[in-house]
Parts: C-alpha cells; structure tokens; sequence
C-alpha cells in the first residue's frame, strides 16, 4: 500500500465520521443504533445495516441496488429510511430471507413506521433491528 | 432607595430574568433543530450505518456516496450495474 492510499483511505474515514456527526442522530443515539446493529449481527450471523437518506424513484429499485453493493447480499439485511419521502424499505438477501419471511419483515416495517410517524427515527430503528434479529434467531447449526 | 437602584431591581433583575427564559427555550431547541419532525424537510446528508470496525463504514460510506450519484436509467426501471441476488426479499411501508 503505497502512503497515497493510506492518506486518501483515512481521509475517507474521516469524512465519513464527519458525516455520521452531522447526520439526524444525537452521539446518544447514535451509539444505541450502533449496538443493536452489532448485536443482531452477533446473535444472527446475518449483516444488518441501515441507510438514513433520500432515495431515488423508484424506491424500491434504489433500496435493492444499495443492497446488491453490500459485501454478502445473501446474508445481507438492509434497512433503507427515507425521511423526507416517508418511506421505508427492508430488503432481505437470499440466505437472509429464509430466516427472516416477508411477513415478518413487514410487521417490522410497520412497527419502524409507526415510530418514525411519531418523530422517532433511532428508535424505530433500534426496536425495528431488534425485531428483525429476533425473527432471524440463531443460526443453524 | 434612589432612582439607580429601582431601575437595576425592577428594571434589570427582571429583563435578565426574561432573557435567561429565552435562552433557555430557544437555545436549546436549536441545539435540537437535527431531530425529525414528519412532514419538516430533512437535510442531513445520507448516511450508511453498519456494524463492524471503521474500515467497513468508511467503505460503506464511499459506497453510498457513489450511489446517492448514481442516476437511474432512462427507462425508470433498471439501474445501472445492478447485480441480480435472485431471490431477494423484504417489506416496503411509508408514514
């Protein structure tokens, strides 16, 4: 690695917890989001991640292409919130399907919505993920 | 008790008073003007969040960054480099 991928790599970093900070979260919050992240990832085996922003019409369709960009989209569940639209998408990879149904996806969907209609975004979130981490349970064996 | 005097006890012990209030309603709610409200416009720029060290934010994050760029194609239905998982799932629901 030569010292202009390192600089441009923390570079990146750094813009990235710049962005975090100056995203819709208190540090508050933002340390209970990362925690319900980490734990249903832990307790899953799954790689839950959330994105907080406008998406493109169609909405769907923006949500999935963020979701086929993870690094394992199989086991990969992704929570796409777009405030200023007011909508919500989960999208759930192949091997993450099987253990978490649409059904069950979508009463996650209408719990995270029914917060975020009251103003509360990390907690629809956070209650949402964990949710979602309990549908999923352990993994097989 | 001479003129100076009433004036600094009725006149700006009071407005300190007033101005203390104030401070405190508006100073902290705008401290607070990041928070959601439905139906308010919502500025802050997109953000990725994952669990895992830094490395994969920042990789998220780059990530999401190319992404919120990207532009749809003409057709409205497909977007470009799209990698088809199959059988993928999941829920939609709005607010």
């Amino acid at each position: 690695m030569t010292a202009g991928e390192l600089i441009s790599a923390d570079s990146v970093r750094a813009a990235a917890r710049e962005d975090a900070l100056h995203g819709p979260f208190t540090t508050r919050q933002l340390l209970r989001l990362d925690d319900a992240l980490r734990l249903a990832d832990s307790s899953t085996e799954l790689k839950f991640s959330v994105y907080v922003g406008d998406l493109d019409v169609p909405v769907r369709g923006h949500a999935e292409k963020l979701h086929s960009q993870m690094a394992d989209p199989d086991r990969s569940v992704l929570v796409a919130v777009s405030p200023n639209q007011r909508v919500l998408e989960i999208i759930t990879g192949e091997s993450a399907r099987r253990r978490i149904p649409d059904r069950s996806a979508k009463l996650a969907a209408m719990s995270m919505s029914a917060a975020f209609g009251g103003g509360d975004l990390a907690g629809g979130l956070v209650s949402g993920l964990a949710q979602l981490a309990a549908q999923a349970g352990h993994p097989a064996v | 008790m001479s003129i100076t005097e009433t004036i600094l006890v009725f006149v700006c012990i009071p407005l300190a008073a007033i101005g203390l209030v104030f401070l405190l309603v508006y100073g902290t709610s705008a401290a607070r003007s990041r928070r959601y409200r439905p139906g308010r416009p919502f500025e802050p720029t997109p953000v990725w969040y994952v669990a895992g060290n830094p490395e994969s934010v920042a990789e998220a994050d780059t990530q999401a960054r190319a992404l919120t760029a990207a532009e749809p194609a003409s057709d409205g239905s497909e977007w470009p480099g799209m990698v088809h998982t199959g059988n993928i799932g999941g829920a939609s629901d709005s607010w």
